[in-house]
C-alpha cells in the first residue's frame, strides 16, 4: 500500500538534480505497483529513475502513473489439462522446452499479483534518480 | 528495424555528457538487437547507457555491438517427451520444479526472437546515458 523511502544521497549534477534512496516495499502490493510521485521525491519532474532491485526481482518505474512495479516469473491458473505437446520440460540441454510438437514461445516477467507481501524480497530496494 | 529515440534533456557533468532520452521499439525485433550508436544520441563515446524496461523485460546495452538488446523468458520448441523425471511442476512451496529424479537446472532470459513486435510492449522505454 505504501512505500517507506530512506534518503541515502542527493544533489547537483550538471543542470539536473539527483537523489540515491531506499525503498522498502510493504506487505500489501498495489495494483499496478506502488504510488511513487516526483513530489514524494522532492522533484518537480523525474527524467530517469533506475532501480537496482534484489532477490531475483525486477522493479521499473512507470512514468506515465507514477509507481514503481515489481516483476518476477509468473505462473498462471487454467483449466487446460497438460498433454504431450504442451508440457514444460527440462530438455536434454537444459533448457526450458515445451514438449512434443509444442511450438516454441517467448514470456515477460509477471508483475507481482495484487496484495502480495514482498516486504522481505523487497525491504531495500536502492534507486538512482534524476530530475529536475 | 529501428528505435524511434526522442531526446528529453542533455547536458555537462564534469568531465562527461549525458542524455536523457525514451526510445521506442518497432513492429519488427531485429535480429541480435536495435541499433543504437552514439551518434544517434549526440555523443561521440557512450561510456555507460542505462535502460529502464517496463512491462517485464531486462534490457541491456551491448557496447561492442552498438545495439539495445531486449530479453524476456524463453521456451524453446523440440522433440523432448513429457516424462515423470524432466517435467517442470508447482512444488508444495509454490517454486518451478523439476518432476521425479530430475536434476535442477537454471536458465537465462532469452533475446526475443527476430522480427517479434515490440512496438506495444516496448513503446517507452527510458535511458539514461553518459559520455564523451
Amino acid at each position: 500500500m505504501a512505500l517507506t523511502i530512506t534518503g541515502v544521497r542527493s544533489g547537483i549534477m550538471g543542470d539536473l538534480r539527483y537523489r540515491v534512496v531506499d525503498v522498502a516495499f510493504d506487505t500489501t502490493y498495489a495494483s499496478g505497483g506502488e504510488p511513487l510521485t516526483p513530489a514524494t521525491l522532492s522533484f518537480d519532474q523525474i527524467y530517469f529513475l533506475r532501480a537496482h532491485a534484489p532477490a531475483g526481482y525486477k522493479v521499473s518505474y512507470d512514468y506515465t502513473n507514477a509507481t514503481l512495479r515489481a516483476y518476477r516469473i509468473g505462473v498462471e491458473t487454467t483449466a487446460a489439462g497438460a498433454t504431450a505437446n504442451n508440457s514444460l520440460i527440462k530438455s536434454g540441454t537444459s533448457t526450458l522446452e515445451v514438449a512434443g510438437t509444442g511450438t516454441a514461445f517467448q514470456v515477460a516477467l509477471s508483475e507481482v499479483t495484487t496484495g502480495t507481501d514482498v516486504s522481505t524480497p523487497l525491504a531495500r530496494v536502492s534507486l538512482f534518480i534524476i530530475g529536475i | 528495424m529501428a528505435l524511434a529515440i526522442t531526446v528529453r534533456n542533455r547536458g555537462i557533468v564534469g568531465d562527461l555528457r549525458y542524455v536523457v532520452a525514451a526510445v521506442a521499439f518497432d513492429a519488427f525485433y531485429a535480429s541480435g538487437g536495435e541499433p543504437l550508436t552514439a551518434a544517434n544520441l549526440g555523443l561521440d563515446f557512450i561510456d555507460l547507457l542505462q535502460a529502464d524496461a517496463p512491462a517485464g523485460y531486462v534490457l541491456s546495452y551491448d557496447y561492442t555491438g552498438a545495439v539495445l538488446r531486449a530479453y524476456r523468458i524463453d521456451v524453446v520448441a523440440g522433440a523432448g517427451v513429457s516424462g515423470a523425471d524432466n517435467t517442470l511442476i508447482k512444488s508444495a512451496t509454490s517454486t518451478l520444479e523439476v518432476a521425479g529424479t530430475g536434476t535442477a537446472f537454471q536458465v537465462a532470459l532469452g533475446e526475443v526472437t527476430a522480427t517479434n513486435d515490440m512496438s506495444t510492449d516496448l513503446a517507452a522505454v527510458r535511458i539514461f546515458v553518459v559520455g564523451r
